[in-house]
């Protein structure tokens, strides 16, 4: 656009200094012929005069046609120097022209240069918008798969912290049953403390008795001794009265009365031994029973207790089965819950694939300003650029092509025909 | 005890994630973000059981970093697993060559990578 302005002032210069110098040429040549023609009339009055004499014509006729020859040879000078001022014009504007024709092919040709390189921006343009459209889609994936993740992770610690609180309702009652449980302990604990002193208070109670029944069995023996002894007194004393006779006859009654009252006492003596004898078998039978009570306490006792470390036992038994699940549970969500969070790690690589894919692309574009730059300094202009920015953007797709896209990451293998996961 | 795992790579975004799903899964993770970097710190003494790295890295990228590490002492046979973007199957030649144990391309799920790493680190 320089060279064409250039030339365009040269053309219009040439015009105007062609235009001045007719006007110059024209302006001299008027003055000098003026100045020739009012010199010879004035030096030479007399001859126009003759001159109209030797015609036959008048004076101011001959003055007029003196003056049109004399207008007429300076405008065919001034012509003459015109033609030839305008020939020598000519030719430069010719030049000129011949200059700017070239100037004009010139510019086409860099127009047309220009207008392919536009295309070949234009195409790159494509390929980045392309680039640019991927790295939106993959991101938007990524945020889709955190987004994903997330909500699985929130409903698997949902699900964990439900298990949990039905689980500590679980571990609630079995902790009552628990208490209860040390609570039955606690009172058999108690009851087998007390136990020895009571059996001991019970045999000293027992034997204390047996003691005193035994002296009442002694006091009937020695009533019956006394008993018998004094029968065989008052038999004696019946022999005797009979071998006195009459004077015995007395005796004898009272002999009878005291055998009566042995006898008596004899009775007397067996109806005690027989009712201390009922008394001791009521005693033995009365402690019998009680042992019997006490068995059934104690058997009843013993029962509870049985029961009580049963129940303990299954309490126990439910406890270690309820850690044990718990365990398990807590282990599978935890296993669960790093798993998805691992996945949604793995989603982060999104950002460095799309990293590496905007530098590959940021690059590109920084070696198209180049050659954009390179266009004022090279003597070619854009002649050469439509071809650097095509070789520029074939290497681009080329290297484009050679990276992993994450929306293949399901498939098995790449374009390249390697395997995402490939162990040598 | 549990194992090291080298992990190199210049995004701090694929070193801070693949950290944090290593360390879950139960491994000791060292970091470094160029394979100089973590060239030096093998030579600096850092023993892992199990190296991931990047191929494109500024410094040194991770075919330089295969081939000198796999020169130094000791490192011969531990599992070298290249992580990148790079599918092109020369470049999987080359580090085949240098002595790679696998290529994964990015991006590798957390639950995909611990199976590579328990296929090619037996008791991990």
């Amino acid at each position: 656009m320089t060279v064409l302005t250039e030339q365009r002032r040269k053309l219009a210069e040439a015009s105007v200094r062609q235009a001045r110098t007719l006007r110059r040429n024209m302006a001299i040549s008027t003055v000098l012929g003026t100045l020739l023609l009012s010199l010879m009339v004035y030096h030479t009055h007399a001859w126009p005069e003759r001159l109209s004499q030797w015609l036959g014509i008048s004076e101011a006729t001959v003055l007029a046609v003196l003056v049109a020859i004399a207008l007429l040879s300076t405008n065919f000078l001034a012509g003459l120097v015109f033609f030839r001022t305008s020939y020598r014009n000519a030719g430069s504007l010719g030049h000129t022209l011949e200059e700017l024709d070239d100037e004009l092919v010139k510019t086409e040709t860099q127009l047309q240069a220009s207008r392919n390189a536009m295309h070949a921006t234009a195409d790159m343009d494509q390929a980045f918008q392309d680039c640019l459209q991927q790295n939106l889609q993959d991101s938007e994936t990524s945020t889709l798969g955190i987004i994903e993740r997330t909500g699985r992770l929130n409903e698997a610690a949902g699900k964990l912290l439900e298990y949990l609180h039905h689980s500590s309702a679980n571990a609630s009652t079995m902790a009552v049953d628990i208490q209860q449980g040390v609570e039955d302990m606690n009172k058999i604990a108690g009851f087998v403390r007390e136990l020895p002193d009571k059996i001991r208070q019970d045999a000293e109670v027992i034997h204390h008795i047996l003691q005193e029944v035994k002296q009442l069995e002694g006091l009937a023996a020695s009533i019956q001794q006394i008993s018998q002894q004094t029968n065989l007194l008052a038999l004696n004393a019946a022999i005797e009265a009979a071998r006195a006779g009459d004077s015995g006859r007395g005796f004898a009654v009272v002999a009878t009365e005291v055998r009566a009252l042995a006898n008596r006492a004899s009775t007397a003596a067996d109806t005690i031994e027989s009712g201390l004898s009922q008394a001791l078998s009521a005693v033995e039978r009365s402690l019998a029973t009680s042992d019997l009570g006490d068995s059934h306490h104690h058997l009843e006792k013993a029962t509870q207790v049985v029961d009580a470390f049963q129940k303990l036992q299954d309490s126990y038994e439910d406890m270690r089965q309820f850690y044990k699940t718990l365990f398990s549970v807590v282990t599978q969500h935890n296993t669960e819950l790093a798993e998805q969070i691992a996945d949604m790690l793995g989603l982060m690589q999104y950002q460095d694939v799309e990293g590496q894919r905007l530098t590959r692309m940021t690059d590109t574009l920084a070696e198209r300003c180049r050659l954009y730059a390179g266009v004022e300094q090279s003597p070619t202009g854009f002649q050469g650029l439509p071809e650097d920015l095509q070789q520029l953007l074939a290497r681009y797709l080329e290297d484009e092509s050679r990276h992993s896209h994450p929306d293949n990451r399901h498939q098995t293998t790449t374009a390249d025909a390697g395997p995402r996961i490939e162990l040598f | 005890m549990p194992k090291t795992i080298l992990v190199v790579d210049d995004s701090v975004t694929m070193v801070m994630s693949l950290k944090t799903s290593l360390q879950i899964a139960g491994f000791t993770v060292e970091t470094a973000h160029d394979g100089q970097q973590a060239l030096d710190k093998l030579k600096g003494g850092v023993k892992p059981d199990l190296i991931i790295t990047d191929i494109n890295m500024p410094r040194m990228g991770g075919i330089d970093f295969i081939r000198h590490a796999r020169a130094l002492p000791g490192m011969r046979f531990t599992p070298i697993l290249a992580l990148t973007t790079e599918s092109q199957q020369a470049k999987r030649d080359e580090a085949k060559k240098l002595g790679a144990t696998g290529w994964l391309l990015k991006p590798v799920s957390g639950t995909d990578l611990v199976k590579v790493i328990k296929q090619v680190l037996p008791g991990a």
